[in-house]
């Protein structure tokens, strides 16, 4: 069986890069109508004919092969942790057989690069990927906007949140997104997807900062290698971690292409035990091993009899939200901040204020409400740069990080803005969870129960050609 | 809400239906669809040639000119006059809207799911109704128009023979498998999924509300024309309305959205009527 290496950590010597990149060169020379090609397998992700990054790509496959195998990417869905985990298995798959052909070995896994570790420069794109930058090297690649990945855009707050499903409105938000149909974008990312996920795309920019290109980066990969890895981290920490066990999840089948080229399909259910996905794979430090469907129903079973419906509506994702204010106009954002302000309907309910005051539980303080600050109908231009959220802050307060809610990456916001054979060009949708936030906001002397003043920055000034406008900002709570 | 495991059963079971309704607001929309049904069928077994489809209104009927003539209170009253003609047309649209109703509101789960979670939950019914008023007031048009095709071939091929009427009934649905093919469809599906900011105030509730209705009437329409057109073509009664929601309903909640199953299936629908008009 397979192990998939932390980059970092790769001992000296080692030729997985130089054999990735081999093959990378090599992949690159075999036409975009072969399922083997760089182009087709980056074009299963996403394809863009205009993009320069798709420059001299033609001749291109059917009409009905690009539909039928291409833009599949499942974004805003809780697909995206399966399709990606399919999708990198085939990848990996078609790698190992073209470096077996160049009289590589037998053995070669994909790396992953976890950029979030605390050693020095464990943000840093591996020296591989950026030296030498020149064509020649397959694991380089031209335009990308920056080598490192600043700290805040890849911590792994998401590693806390229990449900694997939810969208933030009919539920808390959820690991893996929320339950969806088949979805190349528009509903609201899940927790991992947005960060580090996204923000890693929109941070290394170029080719990786748009779905249509991102597969083009030999460095995608390894990105994804990770957040394929986070899952399984995820769900080793146990306390009700668990996948869906709903059919529509376990069965929804996705089709690729395995090293032989002809079309194959994969479900959820194939690919719950890394072990058994293919030929089968750990992750360095990694314990293997998902819980079985079977187990997982019983974990949530015995959560729920344990500890009352009020937690299993959390394990089932079913706690429904209420929006309490919204925006009533659009907002553009520049290279200066934006400021949105939300009506507040007075002070924020607590469960002491609804059904729980008449149990017991009542006499006790409660935690507070969950409050998720949404960003809806999200649509624009090119890839903007990310965008830090702020609520309530104060201008030379020195203590502006106190008031920082989350970053907006807008990995995509180009292609969700139009429809499109795969989604209906509604825009992006992005949600984050503010509830510890507006808790301390709370205890501020300058707390005003009527209004929240909420300020998007940019992280870097956006292009001239470059846009981004937010339909709505909501306010939801419990 | 916050209940603790020691509650009794029936409140545990109350609260699990309470949160299935909330977190399914579509159960409106399903449930007047099957009023709707219930109503077509009451009316093909009770009141033949009054509220059963077949033979009732103008629009499905062949030779719709000679009955909208005869179509007024009781079949007899103000023959030939305005208010004939008004109340024929009233008639129809109340039929026409009891199909859309039957037909179209359970492909209607993800909006009125957008709608409902992004209003307040007070304002849920009443963002709800906005955006049906917009959404049958789109297909209300189009009834009106609809009315008229029959009319409309009645005057172009004038006294059907047998062959003729197959070919026009089966013509519908062979458009609608055609149509199946056309790669712009594909973008027409996803656009049936589209939303739109809602904005949670008064009067802005109501106006995007019902905006938010008009304009996936539209994108439904743009989507469903063809066999609603087959429909009418087809003189249609209960059990095609019946098969073409089926086929509806699997296009849109079953099958991957690049199925071409849906264009076989009007294919074989339209076959069908073909042989049964042919040869009985």
């Amino acid at each position: 069986m397979k192990e998939r290496k932390n980059v970092y950590q790769l001992p000296a010597g080692d030729k997985t890069l130089e054999w990735y990149a081999k093959a990378v060169l090599e992949m690159k020379k075999r036409p975009t109508t072969d399922p083997t090609s760089w182009n087709y397998q980056a074009a299963m992700h996403g394809f863009y004919a205009p993009s320069p990054f798709w420059q001299g790509s033609a001749p291109l496959p059917s009409a009905a092969d690009q539909a039928r195998f291409w833009n599949q990417c499942q974004h805003g869905s809780w697909y995206f942790l399966p399709w990606h985990r399919m999708y990198l298995a085939y990848f990996e798959q078609i790698v190992g057989a073209t470096i077996v052909a160049l009289g590589g070995p037998a053995d070669w896994a994909l790396p992953y690069w976890n950029y979030s570790e605390t050693t020095p420069h464990a943000r840093d794109m591996p020296p591989a990927f950026v030296s030498p930058a020149a064509p020649t090297n397959g694991l380089w690649m031209a335009g990308r906007a920056s080598n490192s990945i600043p700290a805040r855009y890849v911590t792994l707050g998401a590693l806390n949140t229990i449900p694997y499903t939810g969208d933030g409105r009919t539920s808390p938000l959820g690991f893996g997104g929320p339950e969806s149909v088949f979805s190349h974008g528009g509903s609201p990312h899940g927790q991992l997807e947005s960060l580090p996920h996204d923000m890693v795309h929109v941070a290394i920019g170029g080719a990786m900062g748009d779905p249509r290109t991102a597969g083009l980066d030999p460095i995608f990969w390894l990105h994804h290698a990770n957040i394929d890895r986070l899952w399984q981290v995820w769900l080793n920490m146990g306390a009700h971690r668990v996948n869906p066990v709903k059919k529509a999840w376990l069965d929804f089948k996705f089709e690729f292409h395995d090293k032989n080229r002809p079309p194959v399909v994969m479900t959820s259910k194939d690919v719950l035990d890394t072990r058994t996905v293919l030929t089968g794979y750990t992750y360095q430090g990694v314990p293997a091993g998902a819980p079985v469907v079977a187990h997982a129903m019983a974990a949530a079973k015995v959560a729920n009899v344990a500890e009352g419906i009020q937690l299993n509506e959390r394990v089932d994702a079913s706690t429904t939200l209420d929006v309490v204010a919204a925006t009533n106009k659009p907002n553009v954002l520049s290279s200066a901040k934006t400021l949105a302000h939300l009506d507040l309907p007075g002070a924020p309910r607590t469960r002491l204020m609804n059904f729980a005051a008449f149990t017991k539980e009542a006499l006790v303080p409660s935690k507070p409400a969950m409050s998720i600050l949404h960003f809806e109908h999200i649509t624009g231009k090119g890839v903007p740069p990310i965008h830090d959220v702020y609520i309530n802050t104060v201008e030379n307060d020195g203590n502006k990080e106190a008031h920082y809610a989350g970053s907006l990456s807008f990995f995509g916001v180009e292609e969700s803005s139009v429809a499109n054979v795969h989604q209906s060009g509604s825009g992006q949708h992005y949600a984050l969870d503010v509830t510890a936030l507006m808790d301390s906001l709370k205890s501020l002397p300058n707390w005003n129960a009527q209004r929240l003043d909420i300020s998007i920055e940019p992280s870097k000034p956006m292009d001239a050609n470059t846009s981004v406008t937010i339909g709505r900002i909501s306010l939801y709570s419990e | 809400m916050s209940l603790t495991a020691d509650v009794n059963p029936f409140s545990i079971v109350t609260a699990k239906l309470r949160n299935l309704f909330t977190k399914y607001p579509e159960w409106r929309t399903w449930g007047l669809s099957l009023l709707a049904w219930a109503f077509l069928l009451y009316g093909l077994f009770n009141m033949p040639g009054e509220a059963s489809h077949a033979g009732r209104s103008i629009y499905c009927l062949p030779g719709g000119g000679a009955s909208l003539q005869a179509h007024g209170a009781n079949g007899a009253a103000a023959e030939g006059t305005f208010a004939g003609i008004l109340k024929t047309v009233f008639d129809g649209l109340k039929q026409w809207n009891i199909m859309v109703i039957a037909m179209m509101f359970p492909l209607l789960n993800e909006p009125i799911r957008h709608v409902t979670f992004s209003v307040r939950r007070k304002d849920r019914t009443r963002g709800i109704l906005g955006f049906l008023l917009g959404y049958v007031t789109v297909w209300m048009a189009v009834g009106l128009l609809f009315m008229l095709l029959p009319l409309f071939i009645d005057m172009l091929v004038g006294k059907q023979n047998q062959l003729i009427t197959a070919l026009i009934k089966a013509s519908g649905f062979l458009l609608a498998a055609a149509l199946t093919w056309q790669p712009a469809r594909l973008v027409k599906m996803t656009k049936c999924a589209q939303t739109m900011p809602i904005r949670i105030n008064a009067p802005q509730l109501y106006t995007d509300t019902i905006m938010y209705g008009l304009k996936m009437g539209a994108a439904c329409f743009n989507m469903c024309w063809a066999p609603m057109v087959a429909l009418m073509l087809a003189h249609h009664n209960f059990f095609l309305m019946w098969e073409v929601t089926l086929v509806l309903l699997c296009e849109r909640y079953i099958l991957p959205h690049t199925s071409r199953l849906p264009g076989y299936a009007w294919g074989i629908i339209a076959f069908a009527l073909y042989s049964i008009e042919m040869w009985g």
